[in-house]
Order: C-alpha cells, then structure tokens, then sequence
C-alpha cells in the first residue's frame, strides 16, 4: 500500500518512518511555499521579533548606561544576551489556531508544533545574521562571533526549552483561563533576571546559586560566549542544560497527547 | 477493518451538550460498500468524522485497521491564501503520490482552467466542492468515507460521479443516504445510528427496515 493515511494500518516499521518523515517534508515545503509567495508578508510578521530586539538593544544603552560590562560595546552585549533570550519566548508561543477540522487527518498538530519550532530556527538564524551583521557594520568589529559552535548550541537549547515552555502554557491554559496573562510576568520577570543586561558571575553567590537553577542563564552563557572567548563563565553547566532541554521536549510531547481532546474541541 | 472501541461521543453545541454515540463497540469491514444510515444529519457527520479521523472521540478509540480517507468533499487542509497547483501539490505529498502526475491529472480533470494558479480562496463554493471530490478519489485509498456532499446531484457526465463509480467497484466505503434505489444499486451492507448505538446489518434492505422508522418521521 503506497499512500500515507492517519491509520493504524499494519505496515512495517520502515514504511510507518517514511510516510511520517514524508509529511514533515511536506509540511516544511509548504512552510517554505507560503514565504516563496509572500515574502513581504512573512517579512512584516518578523518586524516583531527584529524591532522588539532593536528596541530593548539601543534603550538598553540609556537605562544601563555604566559602559561595556565586556567587550567594547553596551549594544553588542545586550543583543546578545537578548537574542536567544527572544527565540525562547518566540518558540514557546504556538497557538493551535487551527481546529483539526481544518487540516487532513494525516497531518497532527505536533507535527505543527514541531515544524514551528524548525521553522523558527531557520528564521532567527536569518534574523540572527542581519542583526549581528549590522552591529558588524555599524558599531563594533566584536560582532565578527569567534566561534559558531556554542551559539548554535545555545540557539537548539533555546528551541528545545521554548518547545517544553510553550506545550506547558498550552496545558495549563486549558485549565486556568487567566494562564496568559500569568505568562506575560513570567517572560517579564525571565528578561530581567537571566542575565541579559548583566552578567550572572558577579552577582552576590547566594543569588547566583538560586538563580543558576533557569536553564536560560546557562544558554544566554554558551550564546556569548561565541562573540567573548573569556566570557566569565563559572555558572555555566552545559549538561545541565542539556538535560534540561531534553526534558523540556519530552514533557512537552506528553502534555501535547494529554490535551489533545481538550485542544481538539 | 474499523473498530470502534468502547467509543462514546459527546458534542457541545450553544452550551447544551448531548450524546451521539455511547460505549459502542463495533467492527466495519473495510472491503465493503456500506449505506450509512441516521435519524439526524449531523450525528451522521459527526460518526462520519470520527471514522475519517477529523475528530477524536471523548472517550475510546477508533482504530483504523486500513487506508481511510478522509471524508470526501472535505478540504480543510488546504490554505486560502495558496494556489490551487500549490496545495495539490502538497497534499499529493502528504499522501505519498507523484506530485506532477497528480498536479497535472486534477488540472484537467477538475476543469479550472487559469483558475489553478489563483489562491485556493478565490474558488467558488462549487468549484471547491467539485475540486475536493476529484481530489479526494484520485488517491487509492482502501476505504472511502463519504458525506453528503460527496455526491453530485445529477450523476450523467460529472468527472466526480465517473470518479465515484470506477472507486465503488474496487474499495470499500461507507455512504450515508436515504435513498434505497441508490443504495440497492452501490451497496452491500448497512449501518444503522439508533439511539446512541450502531448497529451493522449485512444486506441494505435489513438496514432500511430497521431505520424506517426515522425515515417516515
């Protein structure tokens, strides 16, 4: 049998693996179809992401203003803290706009959830080299990233988090109506206290150990560390952020099929 | 082979919630064509929509032992904002068919013309209508869900209709209609919705006798 349906069809292993990674395919070419047809207005929808960065960056220099913490420039250390710290927030928020009645039955919505989460990767990359490439042009030589390696680390650990985050405040907003609004303080509260506009090695060590317990801290860490190689980096723990990214994917699998009926109604 | 197992449904409307099925357990055999038959047109299409997968259950599980498809004349998935040619293409990939050959194929069957490359909203109601009939019958599924607006109303010279008959020779499907010659003529075996249940009858006139009731009220 050759086509894929959402079936419990008895087929073997391999064949159940190609049709799943065959409608991923398609649900990313589709994603890419959408921008292929209207560029400009996938390009406004990320006025969002880019302006809110710009903003906090360049208000940041006057609320902030005690000069370079590290490295030559308050903007590139900033954003930098700023950016990863926004792809959390930007994975995490998926809405299920779509009821199940408006997709084919083969299409699930973690499929969705997971081409979200890829789709949104591939559009902080891009927004990751026009904003990091303008400071280049425009402030400061520092914002030439010394090595890739832990800023793209740093950028699939965001994801994984905000993957976790998200499927959590999907959960609870089933069951407390108000749970948005609670989300808004929480992401206040998170800009302010993970190191975005300071670094966590000089706070006072009773804080550092409590607030070393955020996995974003450790990402935002790993993030700079690509634009500073001798970024202070004693708090950070990369298995520890590790685990906590895997465990935030998979408890957001098990939530995603807990409230798949409640979502679905 | 579709199990209904331990499947109760419930459905909210204007804040009155009332029960479509309860505790059923019920076996279709995949590999027949099947009338489907109802008191009411919406309980219909939601037992229909449980068996496509468009809906969960509130409770149980409906386990579908072959290729289903989905309700036909339904196009959720495709987006408003794409072409026609786009999401074809999409969903012949979502269904692991040769995209061109099936692009090209709905093109001429469907008779769009330069429609095909207008974004998929700008259709009219029966063109789209049209259009996922054809679509949904160019895939070889094993089992053929069917709606009421499956079928056309007049059944000489329409592509969909041609399409139907060469599918109901080959594959199994369940058609709810009231229509006992229509039935007669492209089924073999029955479903009854009776009062929250579902009842399996192995010839159409079984069916029939057991749903009259409903049909003269």
């Amino acid at each position: 049998m050759k086509n894929a349906s959402n079936v419990r069809e008895v087929v073997s292993f391999r064949i159940a693996l190609r049709r799943y990674l065959g409608i991923m395919a398609a649900l990313l070419l589709q994603e890419y179809e959408t921008w292929h047809h209207a560029p400009v207005r996938k390009l406004l929808k990320m006025i969002e992401p880019m302006g809110n960065i710009a903003i906090i960056c360049f208000v940041g220099i006057f609320i902030f203003n005690h000069g370079a913490v590290v490295g030559d420039s308050q903007v590139l250390f900033i954003a930098s803290g700023f950016f990863p710290k926004y792809l959390f927030f930007y994975t995490a928020r998926y809405t299920p706009n779509k009821s199940s009645r408006n997709l084919f039955p083969t299409e699930q919505r973690l499929d969705y959830m997971l081409v979200n989460v890829i789709v949104k990767i591939v559009e902080f990359v891009i927004l990751g080299i026009v904003l990091f490439g303008s400071i280049y042009l425009l402030i400061t030589d520092q914002a030439m990233p010394v090595s890739y390696d832990p800023m793209l680390e740093a950028v699939i650990a965001m994801a994984m988090l905000g993957f976790g985050y998200g499927a959590v405040n999907l959960a609870l907003r089933q069951i407390f109506w108000f749970w948005p609004a609670i989300v808004q303080v929480i992401n206040m509260t998170l800009i302010m206290i993970c190191g975005v506009f300071f670094i966590v090695d000089f706070l006072p060590p009773d804080i550092r150990y409590w607030v070393s317990f955020i996995p974003n801290i450790h990402a935002i860490v790993l993030f700079r560390q690509g634009f500073y190689p001798r970024y202070p980096a004693l708090i950070l723990d990369t298995s520890y952020l590790a685990y906590c990214a895997i465990i935030a994917v998979l408890v957001g699998f098990v939530l995603e099929r807990i409230t798949r009926r409640a979502i679905a109604k | 082979m579709i199990v209904f197992d331990q499947v109760t449904m419930a459905v909210t409307s204007h804040h009155h919630t009332r029960t479509v099925l309860s505790c059923v357990n019920l076996s279709i055999p995949s590999n027949r064509r099947i009338a489907f038959l109802g008191p009411s047109r919406e309980d219909k299409r939601i037992v229909i929509d449980l068996i496509g997968g468009l809906v969960l259950p509130s409770a149980g599980r409906v386990a579908r032992m072959a290729n289903v498809s989905f309700p036909v004349g339904h196009l959720g998935g495709f987006k408003a904002e794409l072409s026609v040619r786009i999401n074809v293409a999409h969903f012949a990939r979502l269904y692991d068919a040769d995209v061109k050959k099936m692009v090209n194929f709905i093109e001429r069957a469907a008779g769009l013309g330069p429609m095909v490359d207008k974004p998929y909203g700008l259709l009219p109601p029966q063109a789209k209508l049209h259009l996922a009939r054809i679509v949904a019958y160019s895939i070889p599924f094993d089992f053929y869900v069917l709606t009421d607006n499956s079928l056309h109303g007049k059944a000489d010279g329409d592509v969909s209709y041609d399409m139907f008959r060469e599918r109901n020779r080959t594959a199994g499907m369940i058609i709810p209609t009231h229509n006992l010659k229509f039935a007669r003529e492209y089924c073999e075996m029955g479903v009854v919705l009776d009062r929250e249940k579902l009842l399996l009858y192995d010839n159409v006139e079984k069916a029939f006798a057991a749903s009259r009731k409903f049909l003269l009220a």
